[in-house]
């Protein structure tokens, strides 16, 4: 285990991100940006994978809770949602697995950059064992720890606030475009998750060496640029990035409510008005954008429009059953 | 409306599952980074012993139990004398941790002790110490019963201080590319009271990790000549602090450096050893290691050991870089502590593992330490190892424990701040 933390991940990396900092004329700081971006493009396989997996669980959304409205029975539940699952080909561990994967190698470029600044002597010493016998990389530490004013080896007020600020809007953006339902409890996990990340990765990043936090700040900003292309919402406003509030619909969100309450899912949303589901459509303001923003249609649109053909032909039969 | 009451739990039930699933992730993520955070990156610090007597007592000025600098009397049954920040000489034991050490006004949060203990006063009144954690430089009394700030410098501190002849002046180099000149009689208020310093040098070009030399030259008079982490070393006049010259090697020097014979000798991280003239700075000669040299040079009898940190002892002529040996002793294990000279003549080496071996000067060849069975301490050792006119060896490890050994013997016992009387009776019956 050892040596496939070590010497496949970890001190790769570390020699890797060395070599970066020469070929930018020893800037570490630019280093550790180029660096964590290149690791997230090596990832953004397993990060598409994952935003497309978060997705297609908004989109079943509506299905999944009208399953649950309709079976009482936990089992029975269980099983209507694993057949649900199979009818659209959703896998549930595809948004962890991507997840999990990406952990480690986070993890290890945390370790990398914390190695490689060498705050101590001792981190030094420790970081003497891990480099590579080559004298390009040798000799050129220590590594200029001085970027536009930080010294990347000491801790740094004004970035821990950047980083706060970024990870606040990575998980504002994240929230929108996750959050479907409107309830009481989702709503209020959200709500902490939005204050309390931000306060806690800006805590860390007050405790720990500055290189760290460039690593959190760049690793936020390329996240949030990675769910902003992906999911294309379009109505983002000035207001909504300084206010608190959640994402308001956009006008194609607000169209395809109109035309969805035209077809069988609409049907079923008003068969259950003055549910939370009613909020789910009007409150989905980035899969409206994805669906319907562009002229491709995607297969996620094609998906969907597939299932509501079969909940239409299906959905009395199915609804029998539940009640 | 009871169905519907009954339907919302149903559907708040189905969400706060997911919730949980959400924060269970979350916390996957959260946890490991926590537990990253968590890693020490604290600095232990590498403080050399010293020998040094208290009321006419033999007493072993280390670092001790992490972050204290302790006189440790061996011959007490109670063997701590004081220990700064913590236990002051004569005070009782309170559990108000809080006291702050006699004469200073606050407690002191000191974190890793690197240089050894200086000396100053008269008669060795104080010792100066420096941390790298707050950057402050303290002189302790002899007898630990008092202490007082000499500067703080408001940058880590890892080099060693050095008192100037008149045992008075000491020169402080710092992580932020200075080097003070302080009278420690009346030492600044802060670094900003420039009026105060004898000098203050700032135009030093990297920052100083290891402790600087003082060494006589016909020229310039006294010269600091101090190492930087950018290669430079420089060497500055003692009595106004500007530069005398530079030399610039390839890569960071992180030893001390040590002076004999109008040379002065340092390694550093292009693998390269070199010895440089005291008087103009040119470079006399260099000799190639096998990986980063970080040990501090030990310079005596007209040769030059140092080990780097593939494992490798060298020696060489000290006037001409002759290798004195047929290849490198290989101690098969990292190095940073300096060798050390016994009595006996006998070149004591401590890897970072902690294994003691022991070198012919003259030959390279091995007199004690079976690489099969290794002698070593429990913990790492970085600092260099005190001998004591008996020729006991004491080791500081990494953790601030203290052990005591003799080349030749086949035990190394710790004596702080746990005792192996037992141990320690047959070390002295194997030398018998």
């Amino acid at each position: 285990m050892s040596f496939i933390w070590n010497d496949l991940l970890v001190n790769p990396m570390i020699n890797a991100l060395i070599t970066m900092s020469n070929a930018m004329l020893d800037n570490f700081g630019l280093a550790i940006i180029a660096f964590t971006i290149f690791i997230r493009l090596v990832t953004f396989p397993l990060t598409i994978k994952q935003l497309r997996t978060t997705r297609a669980m908004q989109e079943m959304q509506p299905q999944m809770q009208e399953i649950q409205k309709k079976y009482k029975d936990p089992k029975r539940r269980q099983q209507e949602m694993m057949k649900l699952y199979r009818e659209v080909g959703f896998n549930p561990l595809g948004c962890l697995l991507p997840f999990a994967v990406q952990i480690p190698i986070w993890i290890a470029l945390f370790h990398v950059i914390r190695y490689t600044v060498g705050t101590t002597p001792e981190a030094l010493l420790d970081l003497s064992r891990r480099l590579y016998d080559w004298h390009y990389i040798t000799e050129s530490v220590p590594l200029s720890s001085n970027f536009i004013g930080i010294d990347l080896a000491e801790r740094s007020i004004p970035l821990a606030i950047l980083v706060a600020v970024a990870t606040f809007y990575q998980q504002k953006l994240s929230t929108a475009t996750r959050s479907q339902v409107k309830d009481d409890r989702q709503a209020a996990t959200n709500k902490m998750m939005l204050y309390m990340m931000p306060l806690l990765f800006g805590w860390f990043t007050m405790t720990v060496p500055s290189g760290l936090g460039l690593y959190w700040f760049t690793t936020s900003v390329v996240a949030i640029l990675q769910s902003y292309l992906y999911y294309k919402p379009d109505n983002i406003t000035w207001r909504w990035l300084v206010s608190m509030e959640a994402l308001p619909p956009s006008a194609k969100a607000r169209q395809r409510i109109a035309a969805a309450s035209g077809d069988g899912r609409g049907a079923s949303a008003g068969k259950s008005a003055g549910t939370p589901q009613k909020a789910t459509v009007s409150q989905d303001p980035v899969a409206d954008g994805a669906a319907g923003g562009s002229g491709s249609q995607s297969a996620a649109a094609r998906r969907r429009r597939r299932r509501r053909r079969r909940r239409g032909r299906s959905g009395g039969a199915r609804s029998e059953r539940g009640d | 409306m009871r169905r519907r009451l009954g339907h919302c739990r149903g559907h708040c039930r189905g969400h706060c599952r997911r919730d949980r699933r959400w924060l269970g992730i979350a916390l996957l993520a959260v946890i490991p980074l926590l537990a990253a955070c968590t890693i020490s990156n604290d600095p232990d610090g590498w403080a050399q012993p010293i020998a040094a007597e208290i009321d006419g007592r033999p007493v072993i000025i280390a670092r001790v139990e992490d972050d204290l600098i302790g006189a440790i009397d061996l011959d007490r049954a109670d063997a701590v004398v004081w220990m700064f920040p913590g236990v002051a000489a004569g005070r009782p034991e309170s559990n108000d941790d809080d006291r702050p050490f006699p004469g200073l006004d606050a407690p002191v949060d000191a974190q890793g002790f690197y240089g050894a203990p200086a000396t100053i006063g008269a008669n060795d009144d104080e010792f100066v110490v420096a941390d790298h954690n707050e950057g402050v430089v303290y002189a302790i009394r002899r007898d630990g019963s008092s202490a007082r700030v000499l500067l703080d410098t408001g940058a880590p501190v890892i080099a060693g201080v050095v008192a100037a002849d008149d045992a008075r002046t000491i020169f402080v180099a710092t992580t932020d590319e200075r080097v003070y000149a302080i009278d420690t009689e009346n030492p600044p208020l802060d670094v900003d009271d420039t009026g105060a310093f004898v000098w203050v040098a700032d135009a030093i070009e990297g920052r100083v990790w290891g402790t600087p030399a003082l060494a006589r030259s016909e020229a310039h008079g006294p010269l600091l000549i101090v190492p930087t982490m950018s290669g430079h070393v420089t060497a500055l006049r003692a009595s106004d602090g500007a530069p005398a010259w530079t030399f610039v090697s390839g890569a960071g020097v992180a030893s001390d450096v040590a002076v004999d014979g109008g040379l002065a000798f340092f390694g550093g991280f292009d693998r390269t050893f070199y010895a440089v003239d005291i008087e103009s700075g040119d470079l006399r000669w260099r000799a190639q290691g096998a990986h980063w040299f970080w040990t501090n040079a030990l310079a005596v009898n007209g040769a030059v050991y140092a080990g780097d940190l593939h494992g490798a002892v060298w020696a060489w002529d000290a006037r001409t870089g002759a290798a004195l040996w047929p290849a490198p002793f290989q101690a098969g294990e990292r190095i940073r502590a300096q060798p050390a000279l016994t009595a006996a003549g006998e070149l004591v080496i401590i890897t970072r593992e902690g294994t003691l071996l022991a070198v012919d000067p003259e030959s390279g060849a091995r007199l004690w330490g079976d690489p099969e069975t290794p002698l070593r301490t429990s913990n790492r050792v970085l600092a260099t190892p005190l001998i004591l006119d008996d020729g006991s060896l004491v080791i500081s490890d990494d953790q601030g424990v203290l052990w005591r050994s003799r080349v030749g013997a086949g035990r190394v016992c710790q004596v702080y701040p746990e005792r192996n009387l037992e141990c320690e009776r047959l070390l002295d019956a194997d030398r018998g």
